[in-house]
């Protein structure tokens, strides 16, 4: 395609002649500013790579990749900032003096460790910079609806509450812990098809035997729909204007009068045959159920007038989309599509983000992205045993969901800061966890707001029983996985998953029986493949020891050692000065929250041409307040959200 | 007939779709014809457990022949001289990005050397179900079934493409999945071949409205296409191919009614059983809330039940004869099985009792793994109690069938050696059982499936890790499975 002629046209020219290089990179528009870095000194090729040559290869090159990493074969600042995760890992490393480890035979010596570190920070500074590589919004490939988007969809466009996926046993999205909505996972295995295939036939066995279909409901778009049961003429432009209006809605999208057609070729057959009029719209609506149109986001490339494909901005149309499918988890409504159909949603774009935000159907953005955020769906396996937690049963399970789910769902409806999620004075209870909280002022099984005071220890999610009682085991506090839910969820940085051997305190030349459970966590820890997760995660979960497995709050003593120190050699005693610490990084649990967030947004893991895109959104965070709504509108506005590319980077492929 | 040449056109342009629905389906009709009708067909059946097992109680001290089974064992005394018992098998592929769990599942029938997710998409390579359902699926209704209690962790069926195959929860779904429009029935082997040389005479319906609608998306997929750019076409591909095994399965849905129709005129000796909780209106909803499943084991001994009784089923009735069960869950609870200790939830338990070193683990929780998978077995062992009574004409179900039973896990602490292994059933003469064979440590589960792929008519000499795995061994083989 547009990108191998590109390719082509690069193999032929003769290495020597840069000047033709030069020029076709003009003309594609794309690399001048590239071919200007190229020429400029590169500090990575000229300073780095020899320390690194003399310091690190022998353990992290060709023949040895010590810990899985490998870095012999970067060779400009290009390929690092690429694969700036781990160069920022090794920097930090490096700068830390944790690399190389004081055991091995190299010694860097201290002038070239400063090197190394000023010039790894200007290299990965280039992420920040208007370098062209990063001209790159990423790839928009068409993408299958996820299973919850599926699920609202079919609500949205025939108007009843129905979960055909349940229904029919359709699989959920398995994309482990990431969001569901994550393109590269969506794709139709052929089994998925035949479930698609019977849940149109749930869908329209429903439609045409529910009674309520035909009550009105001002929040979902089916006046169009409701048509097909008040005809009154229902001969074959009936079924025309029906079919049309449908398609659009099924297709999110004007439709061709060539796909009315083919629609109605089945209708015609079916009167033919002398179907009574419904039946014979219920013959045609199956087919656009499963079409792939309908069951895809699909959004087209844009050949620019030189020739190749390359990122262009999306239409309206795709827009609207691309905004329903974020905020709504579901279809474009009328009033969103029609804007985009006469190409006026980029100017009322801000009018309608806030429009979205505040419709109920938002709630699906708490529940699929914030929820997953917060592995949520973890609470639902945790069994905190009767034994050790008489006062645990599943009402109690039922409110620490509410209060995490209400609290969020109040940040989007309410526009609250996003920083209250590390700390607010402020959550929901109801008596049963009020209880469990010592709160007493909670009555009654409704949830309400209840304000807090420092000595309630609560407040953000980090005191949520939810939150505390899923990263624990069924019998006690787990300062491991504690300790790991902050580090992955809270500030993106999750550490390696254990080697598959480790062991669950397997330790068959024990020197000496551990006096409690720490010592024993201590012991299994200072195995030196253990050792480097393990000291950052386990004191901030012993820090957080002070709520116990179900996040009853239990005040530090003899028997309960809170202490902790942190890899940066900060030290703290209990939840209340951890918590403090960590509020003093909510810089960095901004950052993640904001990469999170565009994560969900476009649909795809981020790279490294989106850093800037999040220091920019964040920027915006921080000068504007910190508001729900100003981080969402800083995604929608973003380059990557409102332009594309095919999946094939043009720009790579032009540079090989 | 204009739309069908276009759309042939249109499906050779799509570069994956090599052959067409119709000339396939023919193809698939004297595939019937060309297999040795009239002895009824050897079947593969996987019943997967969670939570691995617990050894000492699980096999005998020593290979040899078959004693007193073991006590996890012991409620299939009645049938010992079906019962092969493999030890040393292990599953020790790289796993990369995964969790314990996932780390076991993925590998479980694969016996991938690598596997991982990526892009949160499950990755290993292909599953020992679906390679034999490649290579026999085309003779059946479904080339294969899975069912049972997989999660997004316990993913244990891959495909040749990569994809994953679904697990179907709902023993409704899947009881409606084979017997949609059409009557269970039993063939009669003896006249197989009689009845498929007067079926290919018959005709099909080419023109049903369900036809017409695969037309139309396919018309959409059409007019897409060209809009598309290479990687979306690529997708588009994917959707395409999974359409036209819908289009087969309704091709083959109508052959195989024809087929019914004449195999009913004078069926096979066995009697067909139905539980009413999978036809009865009343019962319609009380599966798709898998909670009281996991929260009660009465309801769970029932669950399993029917999963088993639809393998039967799919057996019997010739729907499949590739039959995978994910049996049991790591979050169930266990009152009144288990009744040692407190602690009844599952997967607390197996962390609690079966740690790969025995004396660290705590020997009541151990007890209680053990009691879990004694009554695991033992409503395994009704199922086999079954199929050694249903009588396909001389010869029983269970003779003409390969029933593995097995674990995703080795032990509860996420171990992948020492892998639980127990082939039921005669596979139509082709294995010896009433033994316990002991195979050299770390010999790679790979070989078992190689064994089991080869006796199901793939021609293969590799299969995952088998020749790649550490502690490679036998070639790719398990010597001695077919005699003493």
């Amino acid at each position: 395609m547009a990108c191998t002629a590109a390719g082509c046209r690069l193999q032929i020219v003769h290495p020597a002649s840069r000047f033709v290089l030069f020029f076709i990179r003009i003309a594609f528009g794309i690399a001048l500013a590239f071919a200007v870095a190229a020429n400029a000194a590169d500090v990575f090729e000229e300073q780095l790579r020899p320390i690194l040559d003399a310091n690190c290869f022998q353990c992290h090159g060709g023949k040895k990749q010590k810990g899985g990493v490998e870095l012999a074969s970067f060779f400009n600042q290009e390929s690092v900032i690429k694969k700036y995760k781990l160069w920022r890992n090794v920097l930090q490393q490096v700068e830390t003096n944790e690399m190389p480890p004081e055991d091995e035979k190299v010694s860097l010596s201290e002038g070239d460790r400063a090197k190394l570190v000023a010039g790894l920070k200007q290299t990965l500074a280039l992420l920040e910079s208007d370098h062209p590589l990063l001209l790159d919004p990423g790839p928009g490939p068409i993408r299958r609806l996820s299973r919850a988007e599926y699920g609202n969809t079919i609500r949205d466009l025939i108007g009843i509450e129905f979960d055909a996926g349940k229904e029919v046993g359709m699989p959920e999205d398995n994309t482990g812990t990431g969001y569901a909505n994550l393109a590269s996972a969506l794709i139709i295995p052929r089994a998925a098809m035949e479930k698609y295939f019977m849940a149109a036939d749930a869908i329209l066995a429903r439609l045409y035997s529910d009674p309520d279909v035909k009550t009105p409901d001002k929040r979902r778009d089916q006046a169009a729909f409701k048509a097909l049961f008040s005809n009154a003429t229902a001969d074959r432009a009936a079924a025309e204007t029906l079919i049309r209006q449908f398609l659009r809605r099924a297709y999110r999208r004007p439709v061709a009068q060539s796909e009315v057609e083919r629609a109605l070729k089945v209708f015609d057959t079916s009167a033919a045959k002398g179907d009574p009029f419904p039946l014979a719209i219920r013959r045609v609506l199956k087919p656009i159920l499963v079409s792939p149109s309908f069951l895809f986001r699909i959004e087209e490339d844009q050949p620019d007038q030189t020739g190749p494909v390359s990122a262009s901005r999306v239409s309206d149309v795709e827009l609207a989309s691309r905004l329903s499918y974020f905020l709504w988890a579901s279809m474009p409504d009328e009033p969103l599509l029609a804007l985009a159909e006469s190409n006026s949603l980029s100017q009322v774009l801000e009018a309608q983000v806030k429009r979205m935000l505040a419709d109920p159907r938002a709630e699906a953005l708490t529940e699929n992205f914030t929820l997953k955020w917060l592995q949520l769906e973890r609470l639902a396996a945790a069994r905190p045993s009767t034994e050790f937690f008489p006062t645990f049963n599943d009402k109690l399970k039922r409110a620490m969901k509410e209060e995490v789910t209400t609290f969020c769902d109040h940040l989007r409806a309410d526009d609250r800061s996003i920083l209250e999620l590390l700390d607010a004075d402020y959550t929901f209870a109801n008596e049963e966890l009020g209880k469990l909280y010592g709160l007493q002022s909670v009555a009654g099984k409704e949830f309400q707001r209840v304000t807090l005071k420092p000595e309630d220890h609560r407040g953000g999610v980090l005191g949520m029983a939810g939150i505390l009682t899923e990263t624990s085991h069924t019998n006690r506090t787990s300062p491991t996985q504690r300790g790991k839910w902050v580090l992955e969820v809270i500030f993106g940085t999750p550490p390696a998953p254990p080697p598959p051997d480790a062991g669950m305190f397997k330790d068959e030349k024990k020197s000496k029986e551990p006096k409690d459970f720490r010592e024993k966590l201590a012991q299994h820890a200072s195995d030196a493949v253990c050792a480097g997760c393990h000291r950052k995660l386990d004191p901030l979960g012993f820090g957080l020891d002070n709520y116990d497995a179900i996040g009853a709050w239990r005040p530090t003593s003899a028997a309960l050692n809170t202490g902790g120190e942190l890899p940066g050699g900060e030290k703290f005693s209990g939840a209340t000065e951890l918590r403090q610490i960590l509020w003093k990084r909510r810089d960095e649990f901004e950052r993640n929250f904001v990469s999170q967030l565009l994560t969900y947004g476009l649909g795809r893991e981020l790279d490294y041409f989106d850093v800037r895109t999040v220091s920019k959104i964040k920027a915006r965070l921080d000068q504007e307040g910190h508001q729900f709504s100003t981080l969402v509108l800083g995604i929608v506005n973003s380059y990557p959200f409102l332009n594309r590319r095919p999946a094939e980077p043009a720009a790579t492929a032009l540079l090989r | 007939m204009n739309t069908n040449l276009s759309r042939r056109h249109f499906l050779r342009g799509a570069g994956a779709l090599l052959t067409l629905p119709f000339m396939e389906s023919l193809g698939r009709l004297s595939a019937f014809g060309s297999s040795a009708a009239t002895r009824p067909p050897l079947r593969m059946g996987i019943f997967s457990t969670t939570g691995g097992t617990v050894l000492e109680s699980w096999k005998m001290p020593s290979g040899g022949a078959l004693t007193k089974l073991p006590s996890i064992l012991r409620s299939l005394d009645f049938c010992k001289d079906d019962l092969l018992l493999l030890t040393g098998l292990a599953n020790n592929g790289k796993c990369e990005n995964l969790n314990g769990h996932e780390s076991c599942a993925f590998t479980h029938l694969t016996a991938a050397q690598n596997a991982s997710r990526i892009g949160g998409r499950p990755i290993a390579s292909i599953s020992v179900d679906q390679a034999v359902a490649d290579a026999v699926g085309k003779e059946t209704m479904f080339p294969s079934l899975e069912f049972g209690l997989s999660n997004n962790e316990t993913v244990y069926s891959f495909r040749k493409d990569g994809t994953t195959a679904p697990y179907e929860n709902d023993p409704r779904l899947v009881f409606e999945r084979m017997f949609r429009g059409r009557k269970p029935v039993v063939p009669n082997w003896s006249r197989r071949a009689a009845n498929l040389a007067e079926l290919t005479q018959g005709s099909a319906n080419r023109d049903s409205y369900e036809r017409s609608v695969i037309d139309l998306v396919l018309d959409d997929a059409k007019s897409l296409q060209r809009r598309l750019g290479r990687a979306d076409q690529q997708r588009l591909d994917e959707y395409l191919a999974s359409v036209r095994s819908v289009e087969e399965r309704i091709d083959f849905i109508e052959s195989r009614q024809r087929l019914d129709v004449l195999d009913s005129q004078n069926p096979g000796p066995s009697r067909i059983h139905v539980p009413d909780a999978l036809t009865a209106e009343s019962a319609r909803y009380i599966w798709k809330n898998t909670n009281r499943i996991h929260q009660d084991p009465e309801r769970h001994g029932e669950y399993i039940s029917l999963m088993a009784d639809l393998m039967i089923l799919a057996f019997q009735t010739d729907s499949t004869r590739v039959c995978t069960f994910a049996c049991g869950s790591d979050e169930a609870m266990f009152p009144g099985v288990v009744t040692v200790g407190y602690e009844r939830h599952c997967h607390t338990l197996e962390h609690q009792g079966n740690a790969s070193f025995v004396p660290d683990a705590d020997p009541i929780s151990r007890e209680a793994c053990r009691q879990i998978h004694a009554w695991y077995t033992s409503l395994f062992a009704e199922m086999v109690r079954k199929m050694k009574a249903l009588d396909e004409g001389g010869s029983s179900l269970l003779d003409n069938t390969m029933l593995l039973y097995t674990s995703y896990m080795a032990d509860g602490g996420h171990g992948r050696e020492e892998c639980p292994a127990l082939l039921v059933g005669g596979a139509g003469g082709t294995l010896k059982g009433g033994r316990q064979i002991d195979f050299q440590k770390k010999t790679p589960v790979a070989n078992l499936y190689l064994e089991m792929m080869n006796r199901m008519g793939v021609q293969a000499d590799r299969f995952g890790n088998s020749h790649g795995a550490d502690g490679a061994v036998y070639d790719g083989k398990l010597p001695g499975l077919s005699q003493a």
